[in-house]
């Protein structure tokens, strides 16, 4: 069955990127025996408007952030669900345009910087060829510009581009990532964990490199990660994932401050903040595969709250009064 | 103090990876560090700055091309004796392993046996350094499962089989089946979802509590040492720069690195702009002169660059930095 259709705002018509009903199974075990594991489970929202935003999906290892991300980059084919990119559905899309108009539009920012750059290749070549070839720009000066714009965006000088990788530090080499993201002046940069590889003191920089990216150059952000604090600091919208499905999404502040879904009570009250100690201690259950396997909620095992109807049906996401969307039946007025 | 209370004494350690052409990295350089008994101390610091290093030479786990190139290493032994790490026969150091110090290092996958049962990574601990039968053996690892709050069922389990948590609190009762005096944990929670660091941190600080375990705590995560150690050491570029009481640290850190380290870290609630650390670590092959840290910081003088600063004492907290002489 079918959970309604749950929206982050209003369905906006100048939306950036719209995800309807998106999931992604896998199957586990043999061909027989085989289990199905939805490894992203009807998961809905909407980004863009006005201005453009930062939203975040914050979720433990193995909640299916990763994947989600993987199709809004169209590099894996969701099961069933929707994708659409300034109105266009990515997976209908021509292979012209899905060489040449994606590209320009969607642009990744991964974990290893390292990873994103041959390493036998200096960067300033890389970068000039993203703007030639993906950002189509033909003029050798014009694409040049380009890419020194790109560099100073991100407070790079050019000569840090004439190295090769191996000679940069981790937050450099990640700077020439984002760097080479904005050459085509995409809609939206789908950043996967892009910071936690970054040393201390060295992430904040990066992370107001986004915040000013969506201002100067109006691009929408996803932010994936696992750090709740760093999700708080740049975040506009915030979507707390849990075994595949969002169990609650909304504006960061209200989120932290007021945070609904019992699984998000857990996941605040288990950060290591620096300004106040935990309080009592914390029930850590086993994770097993089993739970993506649940016919209701799959947090049901570990909630203190649980209800009859939690382990038989999954719950929708329902938008409370303070426009927080939350998947869990405490906040329903459903008779079950 | 008394001195016998100390279950680790570092003294002026220096170790240096010594390549070819003349290169020396200096990975830990002049660093001092005890602990007392049952204490958790958090050694936080920026990758490569040394840490693990530190703690591999505190464990005697070196090998060309990292050499101990000065310093002393002191454990205290189960008869109350201090024993020089470094002055052990391999034979004599093997013993003291398990019994006196643990190591657990980075990545709980690369610790246990992918191939064998977690019940047999506990008996072949007994095998080697326990002198009790099978029976005897697999009842007192029940004993302790049951103390900490583990499954039983994990004993028959394959390491692929149990959760990122629960793997790392295995190898954390593994590490401390044999009851050492002090457990030497290098990032025991990192790639650990927040639940599960609780988790971690929640039996670490039982083990404590129940067996009087001290631990050195690896992280470089500044949240996990408010919540978890007693003493913080800040470590950068391959030295200790500020070591005190970790809510007197958090609350005013005297040291220039150590203030710009805390003040980076988002606060939830907070809406300031945070600034990172401007500069990058420098080369351990060849570090700045003077201060290592003088060439990102925001206060330096013109001695900063000239000579190098000694700790300075202030209250039960010790800083390197030449801000604090004479105060």
């Amino acid at each position: 069955m079918l959970a309604p259709r749950g929206e982050v705002g209003h369905m906006e018509k100048n939306s950036v990127l719209e995800v309807e009903n998106l999931t992604k199974i896998y199957k586990t075990g043999g061909i027989f025996f085989g289990k199905k594991f939805r490894a992203v489970d009807n998961v809905s929202f909407t980004l863009g408007g006005d201005s453009a935003n930062i939203f975040t999906i914050v979720g433990e290892s193995g909640c299916g952030k990763t994947t989600l991300a993987r199709m809004i980059l169209s590099l894996i084919e969701p099961t069933y669900g929707r994708i659409e990119i300034l109105g266009k559905d990515i997976f209908k899309l021509s292979s012209k345009e899905r060489s040449r108009w994606l590209p320009r539009v969607v642009q990744p920012v991964f974990q290893n910087p390292f990873e994103a750059f041959n390493p036998l290749r200096r960067v300033y070549p890389y970068l000039l060829h993203t703007s030639s070839k993906v950002a189509g720009i033909e003029d050798k000066n014009e694409a040049e510009e380009r890419v020194n714009q790109a560099l100073e965006a991100v407070r790079l000088s050019p000569d840090i581009a004439a190295r090769s990788p191996y000679e940069l530090s981790g937050g450099q080499v990640q700077r020439l990532s984002i760097a080479r993201a904005i050459i085509p002046r995409p809609k939206l940069i789908i950043a996967d964990e892009p910071v936690s590889m970054i040393d201390a003191s060295l992430r904040m920089g990066i992370l107001n490199i986004f915040k000013q990216l969506k201002e100067e150059l109006d691009i929408n952000f996803i932010y994936i990660t696992h750090d709740l604090s760093t999700a708080y600091y740049i975040s506009d919208k915030i979507a707390v994932m849990y075994k595949g499905s969002f169990a609650e999404v909304g504006e960061a502040d209200s989120i932290f401050k007021e945070p609904l879904h019992p699984y998000t009570q857990l996941l605040i009250n288990s950060i290591p903040r620096v300004d106040r100690k935990w309080v009592g201690k914390v029930k850590v259950t086993v994770t097993e595969v089993e739970e993506y396997l649940l016919p209701g909620c799959k947090f049901a095992d570990r909630c203190p709250y649980v209800m009859d109807v939690c382990k038989r049906k999954a719950p929708p996401l329902i938008r409370t009064s303070s426009g927080v969307e939350v998947a869990c039946w405490l906040y329903s007025d459903e008779k079950h | 103090m008394s001195a016998n209370t100390l279950v680790l004494d570092c003294r002026n350690v220096a170790a240096y990876y010594e390549l070819d052409y003349g290169i020396r990295v200096r990975a830990v350089d002049n660093v001092s560090l005890s602990v007392r008994k049952g204490e958790i101390v958090g050694l936080a610091g920026e990758s490569g700055c040394g840490k693990t290093t530190l703690m591999r030479t505190i464990y005697r786990d070196i090998a060309p091309p990292l050499r101990l190139v000065s310093g002393v290493v002191r454990l205290q032994s189960a008869n109350g004796e201090f024993i020089d790490v470094y002055g052990l026969s391999e034979a004599e150091l093997k013993k003291m392993r398990a019994k006196v110090i643990s190591y657990i290092p980075q990545g709980s996958m690369s610790v246990l046996n992918p191939t064998s049962r977690i019940r047999s990574q506990f008996l072949e601990i007994f095998q080697k350094y326990g002198r009790v039968d099978k029976n005897e053996a697999l009842r007192q690892v029940k004993e302790r499962l049951r103390e900490l709050g583990l499954r039983e069922s994990i004993l028959a389990s394959y390491p692929h089989q149990l959760s990122g948590g629960m793997r790392q609190r295995t190898v954390i009762a593994l590490a401390t089946i044999m009851n050492p005096s002090i457990v030497l944990a290098d990032e025991p929670t990192s790639a650990l979802d927040v639940v599960y660091q609780r988790g971690v941190v929640e039996m670490i600080q039982k083990i404590r509590e129940m067996y009087g375990t001290s631990f050195i705590l690896v992280s470089h995560d500044m949240g996990l040492h408010y919540q978890a150690s007693d003493r913080i050491a800040i470590m950068y570029a391959g030295k200790i720069i500020e070591v005190g009481n970790t809510d007197d640290v958090f609350k005013e850190p005297l040291h220039p690195y150590t203030e710009g380290l805390i003040n980076s870290l988002p606060r939830i609630g907070g809406s300031k702009k945070l600034e990172g650390l401007s500069g990058l670590p420098p080369s351990l092959a060849n570090p700045p002169p003077g201060c290592r840290f003088h060439p990102r910081c925001p206060y330096r003088m013109e001695k900063c660059s000239a000579e190098e600063p000694p700790f300075f004492t202030v209250g039960d907290r010790q800083v390197a930095c030449w801000l604090l002489e004479g105060k």
